[in-house]
């Protein structure tokens, strides 16, 4: 079995360790904690290795026609009949710094967990192993779905992943008071399946579209541009099937990645434990949504998505923007840490949608990266300072007689949830460490709508209209996009502000302290990550700070789609435009101006205990309160959906059970009814029927019986007077024969019988004992028996052959 | 010796372990994993047999549905020791026999088939045991005589077909091959169902 | 000859397993091994089954369909035989064999 091997090959081993780390740790280390922790870790560690082998070859891969993509089918998968299915590798450039960012995001989650869940509880608590498992699950699902070359791998492992967000989220399941969000973790996770089961749906949808127009779900088979020539060409329920494809799948990635109106689930996962939603929302899950619309991106660009267009703009750019505004709008007023990240999650993936709605495939996937680093880092530093709290907390209740007195006396009359901004203050010398990781995650957060801003606006689809003619400024998209960049650097800074500047607000932010370097080594090297990445990808024409070294990152990603070395020639090339600086500078003015009025309202003057959120004072001096409110209410969708979905099915199910089997008080339901009453026309039927019986034909009976009786007695008369004679005389015959008889009878032939039926008693007698009754002695006999039988005949045949 | 050959030894001797675990333990875990251990094993020799779809088959309705139940039934129906008594002779020349062995394994093992009243209070009484295996081991005799005897194989077989699952969907579905039997035993799940359903039901 | 393994040996292993089914049939007192056994003789017969048609006539799929039908039959058997188990232990609070001889006399 010779075959040429690729170092590229090993990346089918990439999801398999995690794995095999799932499996050992569920079937036979979840007693041992320490052992499952280090299997989970070592599997990703192993996972981590391969990849960045696979990554360094790819990136060193020669650029060959059509872009860099290397596959290796390996294995005949699924086959039915004539149909088979090939399961194998396919690394192209986005799939390589994937794989890249997810083992090393998903090794430092799982570094961090070991130190964030309490795992030296006095009593083994089997649900950490559980926990562990799970969280290996996730990573291999996420890796199946960078890693593999069709559809229906990538389907799998998607849902894998939904499996196990569920899984995780519901961890703390016995939590039944509500939390922040006056949703239970159970709930949370159950809300999290069913909206990305939604999108599963229409994913599915697409994928059986697609199956049955190209008859494979391979990369190469549905990739290829004669494919989608004949998919954009071939007209379907009014537009061609390359658009509806195209709409199912992104059905399926914008549940995944929570755009709106499908966001629903993801602010509510803060119920979960911090290092989930560090998965969910930054290195996994939400990522594999927009991942798809990366690896599906020939195919939106066959599809004539721009028939779609809103205001100008392509319906998945339009998606993104909008969703990007909404999310930063409630993010600004969120309270909680958690919540407030997870509404900036949706919200920067809103930006990455925008982008490639918008052509701007580099920037898509670029933000896509940095994000997933910079949401890694903040949970995981949000993480860190909520267990913070919870120390300060527990200091506190040592020392709570002498707290009373303090000024924020009523304020501990609120039931303390550490993750409440508003109890936070003054961390920054308590938790230097944990201030910094935020600082950098934060500060890049920040600029990093910009950057693809930047990219966006010189990108190829806005650009190769004509450099004359495209009037950016036009485009809604570009406004909401402008806007949601300052939202997003004014509640940065508001967060940083309220959590780390001024003076404690509450006893608990008072006594916190530094977290276990197991927590805030991860932050470490993640912040220096980030740092570092981030130089690779600013585009070229960014003033100031573009252009110092070359856009590697443009350059490797690009080139999937043919883009080719844009940013050498800029660089050569020198300035670009005028009118296409304008926009640029507008996005600058705007993120500076976000940071600059967050500065003035949270920091020059940092926030004192007992004082309420200074946004929400503002708001509601400015009779604006409502608006607070709704922002806070996250635009009232959640309660739209369960009045409308969730009720109405409920009044459904009720309906139909009022009309299938009616109320206990007597009404009866329509179907019960129906049946009782075949039922009772059967029992009417069988009246009828014994009525016929009784009157009708029991008449013509006794009418006949009476005819009978009327000749019987013209025979009784003959009979009575002239056979009587005879018979008589012959009976006094017959009884005298009968006497004798009956002697010989008596003796001879009873005796016989007696005889008989003694011997039959006895022998019933001496065989009953066999009957015992029990089963196995009569199938012990049988099998004798039929021993017996065949040895006698087997010696019949040898004696007679 | 090809590999497969050495591929069937293990398999079978893992099957027929497997078996002998079920009919001689005493610890109903044991059996249990006895019983699963010897349906894997069978599934193995499927699909060296080259039918892959059988092995599946076989896994899911063996392991899948009768494991399953079965282990439902054996933990749920557990019984206490309802105190039978020793069998007398027989049974104590045997343990003073053992006695003799002191070998752990065969010590355990033996304690397993021949100990004191366990949980399940399933001690063999040697006299039937004996009968029976001397009845099993003279039928399996037999059998495998008769098998040694015959001349079954010919000419050399040939290879399976590719669409061999399509020639054995359409030959339980179609009308002029095994309509009429499949829709037989589908009747034939539906009054077990029924029937099991109602054996089992609480008045 | 299929790999290498005659036709005979794996008669004969799926008579040595049947037969040790028949051994745990009679022998065993806790009436659900009993019904493992019963599954014991009947993976036998399906290996019985599948060697025949894989050496005698792999082009056609009557073996294949009968092995599908010993399925059906055993699973039927096996719901049955449970459910009777299950009444066995709900009228007489036993699942042993030996103390079951209501049929005696």
């Amino acid at each position: 079995m010779v075959f040429n091997f690729n170092l590229l090959d090993l990346a089918c081993f990439i999801p398999l360790f995690p794995l095999l780390a799932f499996v050992a740790v569920s079937l036979y280390a979840h007693r041992d904690r320490k052992l499952s922790h280090s299997l989970v870790i070592g599997g990703m560690l192993v996972a981590l290795l391969l990849a960045q082998i696979v990554f360094w070859r790819a990136v060193t891969l020669p650029v060959g026609g059509g872009g860099r993509a290397y596959e290796s089918v390996n294995v005949h998968w699924l086959v039915a009949g004539e149909e088979r299915l090939t399961l194998g590798v396919y690394v192209d450039p986005a799939a390589a710094v994937m794989l890249f960012i997810v083992p090393l995001l998903c090794l430092t989650i799982f570094i961090y967990s070991v130190g964030y869940m309490p795992f030296d509880a006095p009593q083994v608590d089997p649900r950490y192993s559980r926990f562990f498992a799970y969280l290996s699950l996730f990573a291999a699902g996420m890796l199946g779905i960078v890693v593999f070359n069709n559809l229906l791998a990538f389907f799998i492992s998607w849902e894998i992943m939904g499996t196990c967000a569920y899984l995780l989220l519901g961890s703390w399941r016995e939590k039944a008071c509500p939390g922040f969000d006056e949703i239970t973790p159970r709930e949370a996770g159950l809300k999290a399946f069913v909206v990305t089961k939604i999108g599963a749906l229409f994913f599915m949808l697409g994928l059986a579209l697609l199956y049955t127009e190209v008859g494979s779900l391979a990369y190469r088979d549905i990739f290829n541009p004669e494919t989608l020539k004949r998919l954009a060409s071939t007209p379907f329920l009014g537009t061609s099937t390359a658009t509806v494809i195209a709409l199912l799948l992104f059905g399926g990635a914008a549940a995944q990645s929570a755009q709106f109106p499908l966001h629903v689930w993801l602010p509510d996962t803060t119920e979960g434990p911090t290092p989930v939603l560090a998965m969910i929302h930054a290195a996994t899950m939400a990522s594999a949504g927009a991942f798809l619309v990366v690896r599906a991106y020939p195919l939106f660009q066959a599809a004539e998505v721009g028939v779609w267009a809103i205001g100008g703009v392509p319906f998945v750019a339009f998606v993104g923007a909008v969703t990007a505004l909404g999310a930063s709008l409630i993010a600004v007023v969120q309270h909680d840490v958690k919540g407030m990240f997870a509404c900036s999650t949706i919200s920067q993936l809103g930006y990455v949608i925008a982008a490639l709605g918008i052509g701007a495939y580099t920037a898509g996937v670029f933000h896509l990266v940095m994000h997933a680093f910079c949401k890694t880092l903040l949970f995981l530093g949000a993480g860190s300072v909520i267990r913070g709290m919870e120390r300060g907390r527990q200091q506190t209740h040592a020392y709570e007689f002498e707290e009373q007195e303090d000024a924020e006396g009523e304020r501990e009359e609120r039931s303390f949830d550490p993750r409440d901004m508003i109890d936070m203050g003054g961390l920054r010398w308590r938790m230097p460490r944990t201030f910094w990781a935020f600082l950098v995650g934060g500060a890049a957060l920040s600029i990093l709508p910009l950057i693809t801003i930047s990219f966006w606006s010189t990108s190829e689809r806005v650009q190769g209209v004509g450099v004359a003619s495209v009037n950016v400024l036009s485009r809604p998209d570009f406004w909401m996009l402008i806007v949601a960049a300052g939202l997003t650097a004014f509640y940065t800074a508001r967060q940083l502000f309220m959590i780390f500047a001024g003076p404690p607000r509450t006893g608990a932010a008072t006594h916190t302290r530094e977290s276990a370097p197991s927590l805030t080594r991860p932050l470490v090297i993640l912040a220096v990550f980030v740092v570092c990445l981030f130089w690779l990808g600013i585009p070229a024409d960014f003033p100031l700070i573009g252009g110092l070294i070359p856009n590697w990152f443009h350059d490797f990603v690009g080139s999937a789609i043919g883009a080719g070395a844009q940013s050498t020639a800029r660089l050569s090339g020198g300035g670009i435009a005028a009118h296409l600086q304008f926009p640029l500078m507008m996005g600058l003015a705007f993120a500076l101006g976000g940071l600059l009025v967050g500065w003035l309202v949270y920091g020059l003057k940092p926030m004192r205990a007992g004082e309420m959120d200074r946004l929400e004072a503002g708001m509601r001096k400015l009779h604006l309160g409502w608006l607070h409110t709704g922002l806070r209410k996250r635009l009232y969708i959640d309660w739209v959906y369960r009045k409308t979905f969730v009720d109405g099915s409920i009044w459904l199910a009720d309906a139909l059970d009022r009309f299938d089997c009616g109320r206990e008080e007597g009404a009866r339901g329509v179907l019960d009814g129906l049946v009782n009453g075949v039922g009772s026309a059967g029992m009417v039927l069988s009246d009828a029927v014994a009525w016929f019986d009784t009157r009708v034909l029991d008449a013509l009976v006794n009418r006949l019986a009476w005819v009978f009786g009327g000749l019987s007695n013209v025979a009784g008369w003959g009979d009575v007077h002239m056979m009587d004679a005879s018979v008589n005389w012959m009976g006094v015959a017959a009884r005298q024969v009968s006497t004798g008889l009956e002697f010989f009878d008596l003796r001879v032939i009873d005796g016989v019988v007696n005889g008989i039926g003694k011997t039959v008693r006895s022998l019933g007698g001496w065989i009953r004992p066999i009957q015992t009754g029990r089963v196995q002695r009569y199938l012990l006999i049988a099998v004798v028996t039929i021993l017996a039988l065949v040895l006698t005949f087997f010696m019949i045949l040898q004696l007679n052959i | 010796m090809t590999l497969q050959q050495i591929l069937f030894l293990i398999l079978s001797v893992i099957t027929l372990i497997a078996a002998l675990m079920v009919v001689t333990l005493h610890n109903i875990s044991r059996v249990v994993f006895g019983l699963i251990l010897s349906f894997v094993g069978v599934t193995g020799l499927f699909l060296l047999l080259q039918a892959p779809h059988l092995a599946v088959l076989q896994f899911l309705v063996y392991v899948g549905g009768v494991f399953v139940l079965l282990l439902l039934g054996a933990r749920h129906l557990d019984e206490a020791d309802n105190g039978d008594p020793a069998d007398g002779e027989t049974e104590r020349k045997a343990l003073a026999l053992l006695h003799v062995l002191r070998r752990r394994f065969a010590v355990v093992l033996a304690h397993d088939i021949f100990g004191p009243n366990d949980r399940e209070g399933n001690r063999p009484r040697f006299g039937i045991a004996l009968s029976a295996a001397l009845g099993a081991a003279a039928l399996g005799a037999l059998l495998v005589w008769t098998i040694l005897q015959h001349d079954w194989v010919t000419t050399a077989p040939g290879p399976v077909p590719i669409d061999s699952l399509t020639a054995l969907a359409r030959t339980l579905v179609a009308p002029y091959a095994m309509a009429l039997p499949s829709a037989v035993a589908l009747l034939l799940l539906l009054i077990a169902l029924i029937g099991a359903l109602s054996i089992t039901r609480r008045r | 000859m299929i790999y290498g393994i005659p036709l005979e040996w794996y008669l004969i292993l799926a008579a040595v397993l049947f037969c040790i089914g028949i051994y745990g049939v009679l022998a065993r007192r806790n009436a659900v091994v009993t019904l493992m056994c019963i599954e014991l003789m009947l993976n036998a017969v399906n290996i019985n089954l599948l060697a025949f048609w894989r050496y005698l006539e792999p082009g056609g799929a009557l073996g294949q369909a009968f092995v599908v039908f010993v399925y059906v039959v055993t699973i039927a058997a096996a719901g049955v035989g449970l459910a009777l188990i299950v009444a066995l232990w709900r009228t007489h609070a036993t699942v042993n064999l030996e103390d079951v001889n209501r049929l005696a006399g």
